[in-house]
């Protein structure tokens, strides 16, 4: 009926109701909510942590404190918010001052005159923004200046990137947005964009910007470039201080003690990366402009016990839900890309197996031995450990031991014994073993056997000429080497990134 | 002295049509304005016909003035919205504003052939009714986004016309008053919804398209 399966949908996508029932209510004890809804509270909770927030000017509690200010002395830019405002609203961001008066400029170009600075202040002390319709507390902070790199993609205001962190691990951010159409103000219900972000590279892929109306709720269409002009392509921008940013909505979130936070951060021109607020209820729209279910994403980090530095959940995070753009490259290049180190399954030859089965029953289950593999671009050529290879059924092997173990002085003496092996090779006294090498190392020379394996590294199967030698006290009983990398791309930050993927 | 004509009836109805009220927003999606205007306009509709004794006269007198007085407290809102005045003192605006086009719309009434419902009691409180929805209005008008505000405002009008039906509704009142373990069957669904954490349907048409496009 919806084309998709329901089963999959429950799987995958977080509703509302699951969210405050299975998430909220469990995860995020009312005192703590409270702390996050009050944004004051929290930014001097964040504060004592020596955790960076734009800078607090004015704080107004009254009408009547109104009167006694100096409006003078306010800066060319700022912001006014309510104190427990929700959704945005009451937010005025002033972004520069009329020359000779007191009238502040808005987004939208109109201004605002000291009289209706007041009136919009009295209206959140009224209460009119607040959460709970309660009376509210006013303040004036500053402006954060625009990163270089997000402001061309903004119409004159702030971008922000929310950031869902749950239980220590980010596990989904968005970059938003503000627009013409959104007056300045980064909220997608107003009319921002929502960007996806890739957690693991930092680097935007999808985006998404309000339908019009439509009964049922916020629809969103996907969108490639930005609505204002010059238009620029959404995917591919690169957040900066992307690890920074993860590492202060981790640290943020635990500090909050919210098991399940929205961590907003603006990234200021010259101060970086900084809270702008907590959120006790994210929304739920960033799993559209990630085009991926936060309730799936929050399933995969349950298995990992608590760790004892941010640095480690952000790498966790960043290695489970980095890929989005790793497979655009793949779509791009048609290569895999792999980590530094990778698991792979090696099995013999059909030809190896035929002789084992020869030589033992028929039915027998063909040996495949999966193991962690070092991905070596030092290395010209792949090895395996000769105990890994016995496994295998390579039982010729264990006659020429001592040649495989022993070191050569002079290349002259390790050429003589691989001469003689490979006579044999070719008179074909072996029939596992495909050739012999002299390999260099640290304490002279060896002479390795060859042997051909079965190895399957990410989607990639195919046959490996090994260089056989004993690996038994190293890390790694394989190495992959340059010359079976063709079909790979190698991303060095990362390890075991076929498994995640 | 007024008489209600079915207190037991009313009172029975009321759990049942805010269980509706939870249904339609945890399980469909369609967020209402609250439990009271549902409530209010619902019994508003109800007196109505009590007074007209016809459910297609009450619905329109019913629509008539919800919308009336809807409509003119946010035009009364949408016309002060540049004067700078207190958040409290543009609600009571709001109220003026309603109560003015209702009083207007009852004189016009009063020339016609139904000049005698203005007089009576029910239409008094039917109107009353209405009118004490405004300070909800208000908060959702200040609060939400238009959008959002149109949303909210439809359901509530087919919700509370929905509930209006089913009380003034002969047979299913009959029902509850010789049935009242019907309470038991709406507790039930009450204690369904309170545990309701599976998908809302208005959920599968947001998000949807994520597994489409995957």
């Amino acid at each position: 009926m919806f084309g998709f399966s329901l089963s999959e949908f429950s799987r995958s996508i977080l509703g509302i109701n699951q969210r405050n029932l299975g998430f909220i209510r469990r995860l995020n004890p009312p005192k703590y909510k409270r702390y996050a809804d009050d944004k004051l509270l929290t930014k001097r909770i964040l504060g004592k942590k020596k955790i960076k927030t734009p800078e607090l000017f004015k704080i107004i509690r009254s009408k009547q404190q109104l009167e006694y200010i100096n409006w003078a002395a306010l800066p060319n830019s700022f912001v006014i918010k309510p104190n427990k405002g929700t959704h945005g609203s009451g937010i005025i961001v002033f972004y520069g001052k009329k020359k000779g008066k007191l009238e502040w400029i808005m987004p939208n170009m109109e201004t605002m005159n000291v009289e209706s600075i007041k009136q919009h202040v009295s209206d959140i002390i009224d209460g009119k923004y607040s959460i709970d319709g309660k009376a509210d507390v006013a303040f004036f902070e500053e402006r954060v200046s625009n990163h270089p790199t997000l402001k061309p993609y903004s119409y004159r205001g702030i971008p922000d990137i929310r950031v869902i962190v749950y239980n220590s691990f980010p596990i989904m951010a968005e970059l938003r947005l503000p627009t013409r159409e959104s007056r300045g103000t980064a909220n997608l219900h107003a009319g921002g964009i929502g960007v996806g972000i890739d957690i693991g590279s930092g680097v935007t892929t999808t985006a998404i910007h309000r339908k019009g109306f439509d009964l049922i709720g916020d629809r969103y269409d996907l969108i490639e470039e930005t609505l204002d002009e010059p238009k620029l392509l959404l995917r591919g921008i690169k957040i900066p201080y992307w690890e920074k940013v993860l590492e202060l909505a981790v640290k943020s979130q635990q500090i909050s003690k919210l098991g399940l936070a929205g961590v907003d951060i603006v990234i200021d021109k010259e101060k970086g990366p900084m809270i702008l607020e907590l959120n006790a209820r994210p929304g739920l729209a960033i799993q559209l402009a990630n085009q991926e279910g936060l309730l799936l994403r929050m399933n995969q980090v349950q298995r990992y016990k608590k760790k004892k530095t941010v640095e480690k959940y952000v790498a966790i995070a960043r290695n489970l839900f980095g890929g989005e753009i790793e497979e655009q490259v793949e779509n791009l290049t048609g290569r895999e890309i792999i980590g530094l180190v990778e698991r792979v399954s090696v099995s013999p030859t059909p030809a190896v197996l035929d002789l084992l089965k020869k030589s033992k029953k028929k039915n027998m289950t063909p040996p495949k031995e999966s193991v962690k593999s070092k991905i070596d671009t030092g290395a010209l050529k792949s090895a395996i450990d000769y105990n890994l290879a016995i496994a295998l059924g390579y039982k010729e092997l264990i006659g020429i031991q001592n040649i495989i173990t022993k070191r050569y002085h002079t290349l002259e003496e390790a050429h003589e014994i691989r001469e003689e092996y490979d006579e044999k090779v070719r008179q074909r006294q072996f029939e596992t073993i495909k050739d012999f090498v002299v390999v260099k190392s640290t304490n002279g020379y060896t002479v390795r056997p060859v042997i051909e394996a079965v190895i399957t590294l990410g989607a990639v199967t195919k046959t490996y000429n090994l260089n056989v030698s004993n690996r038994s006290d190293l890390l790694y009983p394989v190495i992959i080497g340059r010359k079976d990398l063709k079909e790979f791309l190698i991303d060095p930050t990362r390890v075991f990134a076929m498994r995640q993927q | 002295m007024v008489f209600l004509p079915d207190v037991p009836a009313i009172l029975l109805n009321i759990p049942i049509i805010v269980s509706l009220v939870a249904i339609t927003r945890y399980m469909i999606g369609f967020k209402t304005w609250k439990n009271y205007p549902v409530i209010a306009l619902s019994l508003a509709y109800y007196f109505f016909y009590q007074l007209l004794d016809s459910a297609l006269f009450a619905v329109v007198l019913w629509l008539l003035f919800s919308l009336l007085t809807i409509g003119t407290a946010v035009a009364t809102r949408y016309l002060i919205r540049r004067f700078k005045i207190n958040y409290y003192a543009r609600v009571a605006v709001m109220y003026l504003g309603a109560t003015f086009f209702s009083l207007i719309a009852m004189a016009v009434i009063a020339q016609t052939s139904y000049a005698s419902i203005v007089s009576d009691h029910f239409f008094g409180i039917g109107v009353f009714l209405i009118a004490t929805t405004i300070d909800e209005l208000a908060t959702l008008l200040f609060k939400k986004d238009s959008q959002e505000f149109i949303r909210r405002l439809a359901t509530t009008v087919v919700l509370s016309l929905f509930a209006g039906l089913l009380i003034t509704w002969s047979t299913w009142n009959t029902f509850l008053a010789a049935h009242h373990e019907v309470l038991i069957f709406v507790l039930i669904v009450d204690a369904i919804v309170a545990f309701w954490s599976a998908v809302r349907f208005t959920e599968l048409l947001r998000f949807g398209s994520i597994l489409k496009n995957q």
